[in-house]
C-alpha cells in the first residue's frame, strides 16, 4: 500500500519526467528504493512511522531527482523506440501471417518437388508401366561443383524409343538434374539449352544452343531438349531428354563446355543401377 | 508488476534487435515474393550474372553506359562476352549475358545479340569494320561503321532507334573488314535468306 508522503514525493519527480510512459517505473522504484531503507530502520529498531520519515528525507530533493532522471530518459529515444518496436511487432505479426501458407508450399515443394517437364517425363511416367524400360535408377556420384553451385543428376530414367530419324530403337534418356545453390540470389543458373551429352562410342549429342549442323549426329541439328523445371530459393530442377541414342552406347557423359572448357561433367550408366524409388 | 525503468542503452538495444528482425523480415518478404535480389552496386551484379551464367571470372575489357543499362564487354581466355546490366533506380537488376569463343582463323568473329553486335578482330590490319544488315520493316540495307575499337579487338555496334524489328541475331548481318587505306580485305558470307527468301542483290 502506497503512502502519502512517498505518492506526493514520487509525484513531484516525475512532474520533471517529460517521458510518460516511464512514470510507472519511476514510482516503483523509487517506492521500492524509500521501503527497503525504512525496513532497515525498523530492524535498528526505529519505529515505523519514524523510519518512514526518515527513509524519505534520505532519498534527497524530488525535484532535482526528477530534472536527473528525465536526462535519461529522453522523451524523443523513448517514443521512437515505443512505436518503431510496435511498427516492427505489427508488421512481422501479419508477414507471418501471410508466410504460412508459402512456408507450407514450400516444405511440400522440398519434400515432393514438381520437377518433372510436364510435356515430355510426366507422360512417360503416367505410362510408366508400358515403358520399354532400360534402366531407372538415381546414380551415385553423379556430382560436380562450380563455385556457387553443386550440380548432381537425380534419377535417369533410359528407354527405347522409336524415332522417324533413326532406323529402329534408339535409346532415350530423361536425367533430372538438380543444382543446388545456398545463395538463393543465384538460383536458376543459366545452363539451359547448353548442356550436350557424349556416349562412350564418341557420338555427340548437341544441345540447343550448340547445334551440330545438318552434318550432326543422324544429321540433326540437336538431339538434348529440356531446361529448368522448377526453381527454388535454394535448389533449381532441369529435366534434359536425350533422344536417339545409339543402342550400343554404355554410358552418357553430359557436359557443360559453352566458354570452350568444360565446367560441368556428369558421366552416367544407361544400363543398371539400383531401382529409383 | 515490478516494472524497473527501461534505461537509454535498453532502449538503443531494443532499437538494434528490432531493426534486425525487421531486415529478417524484408528478407523473408523478398524470397516469398520471389524478387530478383536487387543488388547495390554494379560489381555485385556483375558478379551474380557472371557466376549464373558459370563465365569467368575474367577482365572487364570496357563498359558502355546507357540510360537504364550498362554493356560490360568481358574476356575470359579465348572467350569474349557482353554482359549486360539493368539499372532500377538507386539498385542493379540480375544482368543477361551472351559469349563467344574467339577463332583467331577467322579475321571478323561476332557475337549477336539482339539489340547490340560485339566483333572481335583478329586481323591487326583491319582498321575499319563495317557492319550490312537488312531490316525488313525499317528501310531496308543499312550499314554502321566503327575505326576506333571500344577495347582491345572489341567492337560494339548498337542497333540505331527506329529499327525495333530488327534482331542482330534472329536476322542476321554481312562483316567487311577494311585496311588503312580504305580497301576491302575480308567480307563474311551474307545470311541464306536474303538471296533465297527476298532475292536481295547485296550492295557495295
Amino acid at each position: 500500500m502506497g503512502h502519502p508522503t512517498i505518492d506526493d514525493f514520487c509525484a513531484q519527480v516525475c512532474e520533471q519526467v517529460r517521458f510518460r510512459p516511464d512514470h510507472a517505473a519511476i514510482r516503483a522504484e523509487l517506492a521500492a528504493h524509500w521501503e527497503d531503507h525504512a525496513a532497515a530502520l525498523m530492524e535498528r529498531g526505529i519505529p515505523e512511522e519514524e523510519a518512514a520519515r526518515r527513509a524519505l528525507e534520505a532519498m534527497g530533493d524530488p525535484e532535482e531527482i526528477g530534472k536527473e532522471l528525465d536526462k535519461s530518459h529522453s522523451p524523443l529515444l523513448g517514443w521512437f523506440q515505443e512505436l518503431f518496436r510496435a511498427l516492427v511487432w505489427t508488421a512481422l505479426a501479419v508477414l507471418l501471417m501471410c508466410a504460412i501458407p508459402w512456408v507450407a508450399e514450400t516444405v511440400h515443394n522440398i519434400a515432393d518437388p514438381p520437377v518433372y517437364d510436364e510435356d515430355d517425363t510426366v507422360p512417360l511416367l503416367e505410362q510408366y508401366d508400358k515403358l520399354k524400360l532400360v534402366a531407372d535408377y538415381a546414380p551415385e556420384g553423379a556430382v560436380c561443383r562450380w563455385r556457387a553451385y553443386t550440380f548432381s543428376v537425380e534419377r535417369v530414367l533410359v528407354t527405347w524409343q522409336h524415332y522417324p530419324y533413326a532406323d529402329g530403337y534408339t535409346l532415350q534418356a530423361n536425367c533430372l538434374l538438380r543444382a543446388v545453390h545456398p545463395n538463393p540470389w543465384l538460383r536458376w543458373p543459366r545452363i539451359d539449352g547448353w548442356i550436350q551429352g557424349e556416349d562412350d562410342l564418341g557420338n555427340v549429342y548437341a544441345s540447343q544452343w550448340q547445334q551440330a549442323g545438318p552434318d550432326g549426329y543422324l544429321g540433326l541439328p540437336y538431339t538434348v531438349f529440356g531446361g529448368a523445371t522448377h526453381i527454388t530459393p535454394f535448389a533449381t530442377y532441369y529435366d534434359l531428354q536425350i533422344i536417339c541414342i545409339d543402342p550400343e552406347a554404355t554410358q552418357l557423359t553430359l557436359r557443360f563446355d559453352r566458354y570452350g572448357e568444360t565446367l560441368l561433367s556428369l558421366t552416367l550408366p544407361l544400363q543398371g543401377g539400383e531401382a529409383y524409388e | 508488476m515490478n516494472r524497473r525503468p527501461v534505461t537509454p542503452a535498453v532502449r538503443r538495444r531494443r532499437i538494434f534487435t528490432d531493426a534486425l528482425l525487421l531486415l529478417a523480415g524484408l528478407a523473408l518478404l523478398l524470397l516469398m515474393l520471389d524478387v530478383p535480389s536487387p543488388f547495390l552496386t554494379e560489381r555485385q551484379a556483375l558478379s551474380a550474372t557472371q557466376t549464373r551464367y558459370l563465365y569467368g571470372p575474367g577482365a572487364v575489357l570496357a563498359r558502355v553506359e546507357n540510360d537504364t543499362f550498362v554493356d560490360c564487354i568481358l574476356q575470359d581466355g579465348s572467350c569474349y562476352a557482353v554482359c549486360t546490366l539493368p539499372r532500377k533506380g538507386l539498385f542493379w537488376g540480375q544482368g543477361t549475358l551472351d559469349a563467344v569463343v574467339n577463332d583467331p582463323s577467322l579475321p571478323l568473329v561476332p557475337l549477336p545479340r539482339r539489340d547490340s553486335l560485339l566483333v572481335v578482330v583478329n586481323d591487326p590490319d583491319i582498321a575499319e569494320v563495317e557492319v550490312l544488315y537488312y531490316a525488313q520493316y525499317s528501310g531496308g540495307f543499312h550499314t554502321l561503321r566503327q575505326t576506333e575499337p571500344l577495347a582491345d579487338k572489341c567492337y560494339l555496334f548498337y542497333r540505331p532507334a527506329g529499327q525495333s524489328n530488327y534482331h542482330f541475331d534472329d536476322d542476321g548481318f554481312l562483316l567487311r573488314g577494311y585496311d588503312r587505306a580504305g580497301n576491302l580485305i575480308y567480307e563474311s558470307e551474307a545470311p541464306g535468306h536474303w538471296a533465297e527468301w527476298w532475292g536481295l542483290t547485296i550492295p557495295e
